[in-house]
């Protein structure tokens, strides 16, 4: 079944797209669910390797999500992109068919699988979950959003209002400032209250309006447990770390996959290439670790145009007060994997508009802000036909009386790319995802030694290579929290002399373990333990098959047999 | 209803049948339900013990009580048990009991570690916590603990070794004490639990790791750190079925204003922080913390001690990731953790005091044993001979019931007076009251009503600061209802805030400002003459008040 990117697909059309996957390429996928999530629907994993050369368990591994944010469907895209380049390509191109014989890919497409319905069939949005959270939530006073006119978008409302904190541009009707400080109610100039397309419980006419506090206020992304902290601190948190079953779902599915190696996961929007940390500077992070990451988001930026970023140095608007509790810092603080975030679509770099870390656009002017909003409206209509951009239109507030509503498409204009705009994202992120898959260890036997020193006895020896860029640990963080297993070889059958007189096949161990330790191997990124030896003194039979199995936490597996 | 066996441990089977027998002789009283199944499939049982004549057992603050999360740590299922039936029992007789189960909750969790105490009652073995095998290894390589030679119990083996470290006592034969830096006069003997070598040879013992390393009490969330920087917490916080059930348990019981959590032992009142000093914690809950520890002392003889400040020697290696902790840090409840039985101190030996040497406390500890339990808790070293180390020696404690359990004898004693405890914390709780009311009749049909709600206990309508901290405080809502009633000034329902308890009233105030216990609300309503006015006060944490007042 071909999978086309000219629309965001739903729930269903996922799960058929993913069967199809399996029942096309049986040779190549494997089909799970990993959970289900709060309505019960299932949180589908695709695994997607070539079953010949091992399974997906012996191989280094790479996870791929998206949509951990309900809006944030670009994400799911882009990995569904990815699912069905890897699988035409298997065969004709020469470096997906190695990363597949290779590696294993794991693609969780879809996290938020309520959420995201509820986004794309409705015209509300929801940060993550349909669970009700903080659970003993009252219907609050304030205003909630809702598609008042019937136009299918909930956008924002403009009311008139002598006292109120935004005026319209007098460079552009349709765009909406900031009130300045020394703007002061004289005849001839409006101000406005701006608020979101929406009703308002326990109106007082007399009031201002306020926002009520959201329904569904969990944020799937904070409910991580490194740097996890409780919802005063962390808004959307939950009441504990993998407290949601999408996320518990998820940390069992890691438990499970220790040879994940590497990470990407899919967000919208911004224009970045995330990297850690979320709460420190990069002087706190291993140098080594920081040069590997440079290094392949430089990759990353010559391919998608998106810059290598630092949340916590970029894209944190409080640095007193970072956001935790997220994805990246667990895969990466806790669990040593290499791993980046994604945010897809950037509207602002289409319109030419210069990037900044978040903390800066606290310090614009008044000016600075009008002169991007009018570039945004500027590319929307000179690039997009102006589709992006819904003019205001005059509505009776049954509660505010007479009002405007517009705004920009919030969906699949600001959140997400337009149709026309998705398959070109999705196409140079998932170039990129291969890209960064290429860097994974991938141990191998680089040879094997047999010398028969006397009569039985023989001498075996096994040089062990890291074939890859990352050395067999990953990170050098993963080292620090004795997160990967050693490399380890093993030689087999071993049998006991007695065994052996009885002429039973197999080999008997005169000198060093079955199974050896070789601790790590450097990757060709750095250092110069990229091969390591181990040896047996081994008495058998001249003809008997040895096996030498090769194995790592990371790096995958190899074998292979020998005579003596 | 008949006492129980309180010189006994009971296995999962007797506790369950004793839990069901409380509870079937008591329905008004008392509840029996599961907080969810363990590793191996067991429930974990909860008692919930209230007056449901007064109200429901989620209206009112509740305390929340376990025992056992430490598999070997049977001594505090024995003390929940012994509250049931104390509580139970007492219900009608005891003025401060009868109180207490008219105006709050308990929750009971007997045995957390259900899988592993079975192990620890009917097996040798000993174990930390869950029976899941962690952290995973293919092969285990060294020496694992058995029972070799049979005799039902894993004590320690000595060998003769020149490299040893240990060296039999000139005091006491029994007690083997710390070789010394200067000493070359042997004989010097290697010491190891009782075993048998698996996958390596004699040549090199080294301890396998173990085989049931998990620590569930290192596997909750507040300052959760993984298994490279706190042994045995597992691979993420509640990654456990015991520890999930715990906290899907506390977080969907928000009425739970205070916990007790029992372990052994060292005879001492545990309480937060573990890896923060007092400094750092909100004065109010120090206070009360210091003020109901005191009683805690005053009842048991253990001294009331900072997880942190005194019972932490190496601050670099705080405890992490502690049930204690998370219910404290995470939920906001004032909690404590008792460790239970204070074999060393009735021996002589005095907490936190590092003079005594550690051959000197052993030989308390000896004369203990010979004076108590004549002799029995200590098997004297005889000679066996070892399928893989050739000849040993066999000895040593025969620690479950002696040093980490009370021996049965001492048992009851050890319930009642943390029970006592138990009732003095709960009698701590916040209490909601509207007193005052009156009604002045103002026009045909217009009534001013006023009231004023009042916070009757120790701790404030929140809790604990704590509470406030983290988001878990709701503020206390006063609800107007009755029979065609209109409000012309004053709302029907409101949201008043907090209400502080006596706790906040002997701290120190600028300008003798008075911390505010209670707060005057009024009115204005239109009503027909004889409707009968009801003015509620409640909160999650404190409770509910209904005042009835007739309008004329």
């Amino acid at each position: 079944m071909s999978i086309t990117f000219d629309k965001y697909h739903t729930y269903q059309e996922i799960e058929d797209f993913l069967k199809s996957c399996i029942s096309e390429h049986p040779n190549l996928c494997n089909l799970e669910t990993v959970g289900k999530s709060f309505q019960g629907r299932d949180i589908w994993m695709l695994e997607v390797t070539n079953k010949e050369t091992g399974s997906a368990k012996d191989k280094p591994g790479v996870y791929l999500d998206g949509n951990i944010h309900a809006g944030e469907v670009a994400g799911c895209e882009t990995v569904l992109w990815i699912i069905d380049h890897l699988l035409n390509s298997y065969g004709n191109d020469n470096a997906i068919t190695y990363l597949l014989d290779t590696q294993a890919f794991f693609f969780i497409p879809r996290i938020a699988a309520d959420g995201a319905e509820y986004y794309l069939s409705t015209p509300h949005t929801v940060r993550s979950s349909l669970r009700e959270w903080p659970e003993d939530y009252d219907e609050k006073p304030g205003l909630y959003p809702e598609d008042i006119d019937g136009n299918g978008k909930i956008l924002t409302m403009r009311v008139r209002d002598p006292n109120g904190a935004w005026k319209i541009s007098s460079k552009d009707p349709r765009l909406m400032i900031r009130r300045e400080p020394n703007d002061l109610p004289l005849d001839g100039v409006s101000y406005y209250n701006v608020y979101r397309e929406g009703l308002i419980r326990e109106y007082d006419k007399d009031l201002p309006v306020k926002d009520a506090p959201p329904k569904y206020g969990l944020d799937f992304n904070r409910n991580f447990p490194t740097n996890w902290a409780v919802k005063t601190r962390q808004p959307g948190s939950g009441d504990y770390p993998f407290s949601e079953p999408e996320l518990k779902a998820i940390a069992d599915f890691f438990v499970s996959h220790p040879n994940i190696v590497l990470s990407m996961s899919y967000h919208t929007t911004g224009g970045y290439i995330l990297r850690p940390f979320c709460t420190q500077r990069d002087s706190a992070m291993d140098p080594k670790d920081l040069q590997v990451y440079c290094t392949i988001g430089q990759i990353g930026e010559e391919i998608t145009g998106y810059p290598c970023k630092s949340i916590f140095e970029w894209f944190t608007q409080d640095q007193t007060r970072p956001s935790v509790g997220s994805a990246l810092e667990w895969f990466y603080e806790t669990l040593g994997i290499l791993s980046f975030a994604t945010e897809l679509w950037d509207m602002n770099g289409r319109a030419g508009l210069p990037k900044r870390p978040s903390h800066q656009y606290l310090s614009m002017s008044h000016k600075q802000l009008e002169e991007e909003g009018l570039a945004l409206l500027r590319w929307n209509d000179e690039v997009m036909g102006g589709q992006l951009f819904v003019n205001w239109q005059k509505f009776d507030h049954p509660q505010l009386g007479e009002v405007e509503i517009g705004g920009w498409e919030p969906k699949f204009g600001r959140q997400n790319p337009p149709i026309s705009l998705l398959e070109e994202e999705c196409r140079k992120n998932g170039l990129f995802a291969l890209e960064m898959a290429k860097s994974a260890p991938r141990i191998g036997i680089d040879k094997v030694n047999v010398e028969c020193t006397e009569g039985d006895l023989h001498k075996i020896e096994v040089v062990v290579t890291n074939e890859g860029y990352l050395p067999t640990h990953g990170t050098f963080n993963a080292l620090k929290m004795n997160a990967v297993r050693p490399v380890k070889v093993k030689i087999d059958p071993v049998v006991n002399p007695a065994q052996r007189e009885n002429g039973q096949g197999g080999i008997e161990i005169v000198s060093g373990k079955a199974e050896q330790d070789l601790g790590h191997l450097d990757g060709y990124l750095a250092g110069n333990d990229r091969k390591k030896k181990a040896s047996w003194m081994v008495r058998g039979r001249p003809g008997s098959t040895v096996n030498i199995i090769v194995t790592s936490g990371r790096a995958g597996s190899a074998t292979t047999t020998i005579e003596l | 209803m008949n006492k129980p066996n309180f010189s006994k441990y009971l296995d999962y089977a007797e506790l369950t049948e004793v839990l069901e027998q409380m509870v079937a002789e008591n329905p008004s009283l008392a509840n029996l339900g599961s907080i969810g199944k363990s590793y191996e499939g067991r429930d974990i049982w909860v008692v919930e013990i209230t007056n449901s004549g007064t109200g429901a057992a989620d209206e009112k603050p509740a305390m929340y009580i376990d025992g056992n999360i430490h598999a070997g740590e049977v001594t505090g299922s024995a003390v929940c048990l012994y509250t049931i039936w104390y509580l139970l029992s007492e219900y009608g007789s005891d003025p401060l009991v009868t109180k207490l189960l008219d105006k709050t909750t308990f929750y009971i969790i007997p045995r957390v570690s259900v899988d592993g105490a079975e192990i620890f009652l009917h097996t040798p073995y000993s174990l930390r916590s869950s029976t899941r095998e962690y952290p995973e290894v293919d092969k285990r390589e060294g020496l694992v603990p058995e029972d070799v030679d049979g005799n039902g119990l894993i004590l320690q083996m000595r060998i003769k070794d020149p490299n040893g470290e240990w060296k039999i006592s000139s005091k006491d034969p029994r007690l083997m004490t710390r070789r010394e830096p200067w000493d070359e006069e042997g004989p010097f003997y290697c010491v190891y639990t009782e075993g048998i070598l698996e996958n390596s040879d004699a040549d090199d013992i080294k301890s396998a790791p173990p085989k049931w390393g998990l620590d569930i009490n290192r596997n909750f969330p507040a300052n959760w750190e993984p298994e490279v920087k706190q042994y045995g917490a597992g691979p993420y916080p509640l990654s456990e079925p015991e520890t999930r059930a715990i906290a899907e348990f506390v977080t969907s019981h928000k009425n739970i204003v205070g916990a007790m959590a029992y372990h052994t032992t060292m005879g001492a009142i545990l309480r937060p922080c573990c890896t923060i000093p007092d400094e750092k914690m909100p004065p109010l809950d120090v206070s009360m913390y210091k003020t109901i520890g005191q009683k805690g002392t005053d009842l048991t003889g253990y001294p009331h001690i900072s997880t942190y400040e005194d019972y932490t020697r190496d601050k670099s290696r705080a405890l992490k990731g502690v049930l204690m902790d998370w219910l404290y840090e995470h939920m906001g409840i004032l909690t404590f953790s008792t460790e239970l039985w204070d074999a060393s101190v009735r021996a002589g030996n005095k907490l936190f005091d590092e003079s005594p040497t550690y051959e000197e406390a052993q030989l308390n500890l000896l004369k203990w044993n010979d004076r108590e339990l004549a002799g029995k808790g200590f098997v004297d070293w005889y000679e066996f001979e070892h399928p893989q180390l050739g000849p040993v020696e066999l000895g040593g404690w025969n620690s479950k019931f002696t040093l980490t359990n009370p021996p049965p004898q001492f048992l009851e004693g050890e319930c009642h007076k943390n029970c006592l405890f138990t009732l003095y914390h709960a009698a701590c709780f916040p209490e909601l009251s509207v007193e005052k009311v009156d009604v002045t009749n103002i026009g045909p049909d217009l009534y001013k009503v006023k009231a004023t709600v009042v916070n009757k206990g120790y701790k404030p309508t929140y809790g604990c600061q704590k509470g406030i901290e983290i988001g878990r405080a709701d503020p206390v809502k006063v609800v107007v209802s009755g029979e065609s009633i209109e409000f012309i000034t004053g709302k029907q329902s409101q949201e008043i805030g907090h209400l502080e308890g006596l706790a906040s009233s002997f701290g120190r105030y600028q300008r003798g400002a008075r911390p505010e216990r209670s707060k005057k609300l009024e009115w204005v309503i239109k009503a027909p003459k004889s409707t009968v006015l009801e003015i509620t006060a409640k909160s999650k944490r404190a409770g509910v008040c209904v005042s009835q007042i007739l309008l004329s």
